[in-house]
């Protein structure tokens, strides 16, 4: 059974709509032939109702216009005068009723003629003068106008024309009231027959009218000509005698019945009523209508056939109409399925050219506003917004790959450079040994400056009591003392020289004390500040080039100074020799030779100061061996995260070359 | 510069009337026929018997009045029947020369018909004088006084259409009738009151009947192409 399902989505669309359609198109069918059929039916009866009361009441309200006319002529003084005087008319009257009667004929044009008879059943007067003398009192016409009821008559042969007539009469009264004679009216039923003439197929296809008299004669129908002027039925003898005394068929014979029972019965109704009749076995379905002024009766017929027919006829065109509707609906569907289906294949197989080729560039467009459209431009915009994000990827991954290899270039580089910072490091470590060696040796000679400083202050104490002593070569000594003095002045002077390059030693120490910290904070980053690192160290470097010459320079002087208190002290001893010769130029000496020692002991203090600051430098030295020393080992730790680094970016770099191979599956 | 402009209108309006009465004989291609019969409405007048006072012996002692001549059937004789504005058909077939004669103070024939513009000849066979006096709707169209002589014939040339009633000014109880018709599709009852018009162009019609003393009828009518209409009429 499976295989009778369809498998494409537009043979899914075609049966379903078909199936709708076809459902549809069946039940409205049955519904539209159920309804139809029943409607037809309450319409057949309301038309033949209202064919059979338009044709009625058309008869009856001309049979009341004649009898109208017939009751004013009646009515009129010279008729009345005529029939009151109808043994002895006069002439005046004559002329009168017949201007009156030509008057009463002018009414109508199928009023053949106007007769006025007296209560014998003789004419007095008639438009037709051969009617004249003759006598109608057999007539029912007569006989019932004369007992003071308007009459109409039924269908009557006429002799001359030979058109069956109907007679209208009305009684004329006298002035005391009495029946004075009976004005009567021959009447062509010509008028009668176009009204049943007209119901011919007016209410549907086989329509006929029929107007039976009050005998059940037939006056007119539209049935058969043939049927005219015969009863409906049987007539009883009594009835058929009647009749023929009335000369209803002139001077022929009674006609055969057409033994109609079903309309036969129908006769004497007195509303409208709905009547079934065969004719020549076909079932009539019918409507009769009693009329109000003459004792006839009015019968409107359809065919039962036809109002089946066209419930029929409706069937036909309902099931006509359904199978347009059902191919109708089968274009439509294939149609819609075709459009539907298209951009729905159209996008099936966009979509497996970018699963199978990575293919982003394919357009899709739909100018349909309906889902499938929506999910068309939906995915358009989707297969875009890939296109968009795959291409930026691309970009990305390709500026990730050249950062990867310029951080690559980059770190090779720093790798290069650290090398350079520790091998400058190793350099300044061995420079500031040096140093240390060198200060250590400085602080060394300025506490033996200071070993000789206290010994000439010892010497110079010494002088002072000599001169005390040796108060004959005062004189002498004054003079050998000036020298002295000069000799004195001179290691003055150095020994300031040497307090100025201690000064000199101690900013130098200060100076690369701060630049060391420089550099170890220069250090900490790491990267491209290792060039500052370099800057800094050889800064470092020729600071203790400069601490290295001012303590040669403190060297120098401090031996010059030594000469001189040396030749101070020789002068000293030649001044001995002299003092006895001068002893008063001694005491004045003496007290110069003071003023020495207490310059000496100003000496002396220099050179302490000076052995401390030297001192002092050889501590901040040893801090700045230490920095650098520490700057080593962080050198190495950077070196280490160097190396991390370098694998890091290794890493990118492969990771970018895989990124760029993934998207360069898809064709953007 | 307003006659210059109003001239030729006028002129043009002069041609178009001057067309619209004129009848043109222009034949006719499957003509209808129109037939039927003219009865009296009504009890048919007894002749009446007029006595005559003067002119005995050309007049008799007694005139009947024929004014109405109906048939045993009730057919009325010399009822013009016609057809109202017709412009053009078939070819004119009455006399060229209508005559109207006095005789024994009747006139002969009692009532004719006659084609627009054509000249009636009058004369009398009586000895006695006549005056000839036609009323056209109570308008004097002729008053010719004709004198007692045989050979004499007066003229009197026609050119208004209609029924014109005849009577004579010297013996009141003359009556006659002379229709001036304006085309040639007319008709006068026989005896029996029948009458027919043949090759009408097909096309509605007014048909109309005119008798010296009956009430005209008028009524609308159509002739098919080639086939026969029956109009009955009721005259009195």
């Amino acid at each position: 059974m499976r295989w009778l399902l369809p498998r494409t989505l537009a043979a899914k669309i075609v049966l379903h709509s078909v199936g709708i359609a076809a459902a549809l198109a069946l039940s409205l069918t049955l519904i539209g032939y159920r309804k139809s059929v029943q409607g037809l039916g309450e319409r057949s009866a309301k038309v033949l109702e209202s064919e059979a009361t338009l044709n009625a009441s058309l008869v009856d309200t001309w049979a009341r216009d004649r009898l109208a006319g017939l009751r004013a002529l009646a009515n009129l003084r010279p008729v009345r005068r005529l029939l009151e005087t109808a043994a002895a008319p006069v002439e005046v009257d004559l002329d009168a009723a017949d201007t009156a009667m030509g008057d009463a004929i002018a009414l109508a044009p199928e009023i053949q003629s106007v007769a006025l008879i007296d209560p014998t059943g003789r004419v007095v007067r008639s438009t037709d003068p051969a009617e004249e003398s003759q006598h109608f009192e057999r007539r029912a016409y007569f006989r019932e106008a004369l007992a003071g009821r308007p009459f109409i008559s039924g269908i009557t042969a006429s002799l001359v024309p030979t058109e069956p007539v109907v007679f209208f009469s009305v009684p004329a009264l006298g002035s005391n009231g009495t029946v004075i004679g009976v004005a009567r009216i021959q009447v062509s039923l010509a008028p009668v027959r176009s009204f049943v003439a007209a119901a011919r197929d007016r209410g549907g296809s086989g329509a006929n009218g029929l107007l039976l008299d009050e005998s059940g004669l037939v006056m007119a129908n539209t049935i058969d000509p043939g049927w005219q002027q015969r009863p409906i039925a049987a007539l009883s003898a009594a009835g058929e005698r009647a009749l023929l005394d009335d000369k209803r068929w002139g001077t022929a014979p009674a006609p055969l019945p057409l033994q109609n029972q079903e309309l036969a019965a129908a006769r004497g109704i007195t509303v409208a009523t709905a009547v079934r009749f065969s004719l020549g076995g076909a079932e009539q379905l019918g409507a009769a209508e009693p009329l109000a002024t003459a004792r006839w009766l009015y019968v409107a017929s359809l065919p039962r056939v036809e109002v089946e027919r066209t419930a029929t006829d409706l069937l036909r065109n309902d099931i006509l109409a359904a199978l347009v509707g059902l191919l109708a609906a089968i274009g439509l569907s294939l149609l819609f399925a075709r459009q539907l289906v298209a951009s729905v294949m159209r996008l099936t197989a966009v979509s497996a050219l970018i699963v199978s080729e990575g293919d982003l560039t394919q357009k899709l467009e739909s100018t349909s506003d309906d889902e499938v459209g929506q999910l068309t431009r939906s995915f358009a915009r989707m297969v875009e917004a890939l296109r968009e994000a795959l291409t930026a990827l691309k970009a990305s991954a390709k500026e990730l790959e050249e950062a990867g290899n310029d951080l690559h270039t980059t770190m090779d580089q720093q790798s290069q450079l650290i090398g350079q910072q520790a091998a400058a490091l190793q350099e300044t470590q061995v420079t500031a040994q040096e140093i240390k060696q060198t200060s250590k040796l400085a602080a060394e000679k300025a506490q033996a400056v200071l070993q000789v400083a206290e010994r000439a202050e010892e010497v110079g104490r010494a002088g002072e009591t000599a001169v005390e002593r040796s108060l004959g070569g005062i004189s002498e000594i004054g003079r050998r003392a000036l020298e002295v003095g000069d000799q004195i002045e001179r290691l003055s002077e150095s020994a300031r020289q040497i307090g100025g390059i201690t000064l000199t030693v101690k900013d130098l120490a200060d100076q690369s004390n701060m630049l060391a910290l420089n550099a170890a904070i220069e250090a900490v980053r790491s990267g491209e500040h290792g060039k500052s690192f370099a800057v800094v160290a050889r800064e470092i470097r020729s600071l203790a080039d400069q601490s290295i010459k001012a303590t040669g320079q403190v060297g120098e002087i401090l031996s010059q100074l030594q000469q001189s208190i040396r030749a101070a002290v020789s002068i000293s001893h030649q001044s001995n020799e002299g003092m006895e010769a001068g002893l008063v130029q001694v005491r004045a000496s003496g007290t110069n030779l003071r003023e020495i020692v207490g310059i000496t002991r100003e000496n002396v203090a220099a050179a302490r100061q000076i052995a401390a600051a030297v001192s002092q430098q050889n501590l901040g030295i040893g801090h700045i061996f230490t920095a650098v020393t520490d700057q080593l080992r962080m050198m190495e730790t950077v070196r280490g995260g160097l190396e991390t680094t370098h694998r890091a970016s290794d890493q990118l770099r492969a990771v970018a070359e895989r990124l760029a191979g993934t998207l360069s599956r898809y064709r953007l | 510069m307003h006659h210059s402009y109003w001239a030729p209108l006028f002129t043009a309006a002069l041609l178009v009337s001057t067309a619209a009465s004129a009848y043109e004989e222009t034949g006719v291609a499957h003509g209808g026929t129109i037939r039927g019969r003219v009865t009296f409405l009504g009890r048919p007048p007894n002749p009446r018997a007029t006595l005559v006072t003067k002119d005995v012996t050309a007049c008799g002692k007694t005139h009947i009045d024929d004014a109405f001549q109906v048939s045993k059937e009730g057919g009325v004789q010399d009822v013009v029947v016609y057809l109202l504005d017709v412009r053009s058909g078939k070819k004119w077939t009455d006399t060229v020369q209508p005559t109207l004669d006095q005789k024994g103070c009747h006139y002969l024939p009692h009532v004719q018909v006659v084609r627009d513009h054509a000249t009636l000849q009058v004369k009398s066979s009586d000895p006695v004088l006549h005056n000839v006096h036609a009323f056209l709707n109570g308008s004097t169209v002729i008053n010719m006084p004709v004198p007692p002589a045989t050979s004499l014939v007066l003229r009197q040339k026609l050119d208004k259409p209609g029924g014109m009633q005849l009577k004579c000014d010297v013996h009141a109880f003359m009556r006659g009738g002379i229709f001036v018709a304006a085309s040639p599709y007319y008709a006068l009852t026989r005896a029996d009151g029948t009458y027919e018009i043949l090759e009408v162009p097909p096309g509605s019609y007014t048909i109309v009947t005119w008798h010296e003393v009956g009430g005209p009828i008028n009524e609308p009518i159509e002739v098919p192409a080639g086939g026969t209409v029956t109009w009955n009429a009721r005259v009195r």
